[in-house]
């Protein structure tokens, strides 16, 4: 019988077909996932902000863009997945809100996204499919067999990326 | 929902149990005389969550709701999150507008807007008055999505700081008409601190 894993958020976890991942709810969070056409396990992590190197409670690796995706990495490769057989497909990073643009609140999301994308970038992970930013809540669920990305939005729209 | 993180003191609890309560009332005071109709509130809950838990305090985080969203600033910051489901938002713009409107036409949700500005603006004036506290709030903004989505906002701003935010949340009902809602205050847990010592109660931590 096949689950669907959830993760929660600033969480990660790991999954094998034949179940799938899933993170509910994406706002201006990330939701990355991690896997490689030749393994049917792949990762998936939901991160809140962009930079642990800015915040001074910083304990929690999973809430941050780059300590979130260090330990994405090292788990796969924990479990036989060398990193330059990842590739990554993301969503989220929205503006809920339309508070001024100067404002923090208004522009995390964009941090965000740029954040995750530095960070794979340095990784050399490229990112296979994505649907960031814009203005509306997200939620994905992956399928490590298919390797396809499902995101849903409010009113049960759906598509695959 | 139930509590898992029983870390306020007991002072503290009814201190901020009241500051919700005389917020919150205050806001369904303003709100009764737009409405003509009496508003009921709840005792406001006052609980440390974790992020994951705050994700499901309206239900299940996919369900569609409607959040106004307003920024406290000044001597405390804080944000003030207003929430109605999709079908109280409806019947909340049939009663103000007294036909049917579509709520999500320009016109209902700017009815919607003003029903949170004026519930937000008493509920900091109440703040105010009783701390003695010099508060200011940013004109509230509106979004239509999925509930884990908008709460995912203060979360991120509070996550900066901390693992866990302080909720006060007041659930209102208004007469006959079924519309039921959340005011809800969400801090980062020191941002109370200020407050707490003006009232001379000490911070959070004791």
């Amino acid at each position: 019988m096949a689950d669907t894993i959830r993760v929660g958020i600033a969480d990660m976890k790991l999954c094998t077909a034949p179940d799938k991942i899933t993170t509910i709810g994406l706002g201006s969070c990330i939701g990355i996932v991690l896997y490689s056409n030749t393994s049917n396990t792949a990762g998936l992590l939901h991160i809140m902000l962009p930079d642990s190197t800015k915040i001074r409670q910083n304990e929690n690796k999973y809430k941050f863009a780059d300590t979130g995706i260090d330990e994405l990495v090292k788990s796969l490769e924990q479990k036989g997945i060398n990193r330059s057989m990842l590739k990554a497909k993301i969503a989220g990073g929205a503006k809920m809100f339309q508070f001024s643009n100067n404002s923090d609140i208004g522009n995390i999301g964009d941090k965000n996204i740029q954040a995750v994308k530095e960070k794979l970038d340095s990784y050399g992970i490229k990112i296979v499919s994505e649907d960031v930013g814009l203005n509306y809540g997200r939620t994905i669920i992956f399928d490590p067999e298919t390797k396809e990305l499902t995101v849903v939005t409010a009113g049960k729209n759906s598509h695959i990326i | 929902m139930e509590k898992k993180n029983d870390n306020i003191s007991e002072n503290v609890r009814n201190a901020l149990t009241e500051l919700g309560n005389i917020g919150a009332g205050n806001a369904a005071t303003a709100m009764s005389v737009m409405l003509e109709s009496k508003l009921t509130i709840s005792t406001p809950q006052v609980e440390l969550y974790e992020f994951n838990e705050l994700e499901e305090i309206l239900g299940f985080a996919e369900d569609t709701v409607v959040g106004v969203l307003s920024l406290i600033e000044g001597d405390m910051q804080s944000m003030l999150l207003f929430v109605l489901g999709v079908e109280d938002a409806e019947q909340l713009v049939k009663t103000l507008l007294n036909q049917e409107v579509d709520w999500h036409s320009e016109m209902g949700i700017s009815a919607i807007k003003e029903v949170a500005n004026i519930l937000i603006g008493s509920y900091v004036a109440s703040l105010e008055m009783l701390s003695g506290l010099n508060l200011r709030y940013a004109v509230p903004q509106i979004c239509i999505d999925m509930a884990g989505s908008i709460l995912s906002v203060p979360c991120i701003e509070f996550g900066k700081v901390s693992d866990k935010a302080l909720l006060i949340n007041s659930q209102f009902k208004v007469g006959q008409k079924e519309i039921n809602g959340y005011i809800m205050m969400v801090s980062e847990v020191h941002s109370f601190d200020v407050l707490l010592t003006k009232l001379g109660i000490g911070g959070i931590d004791g």
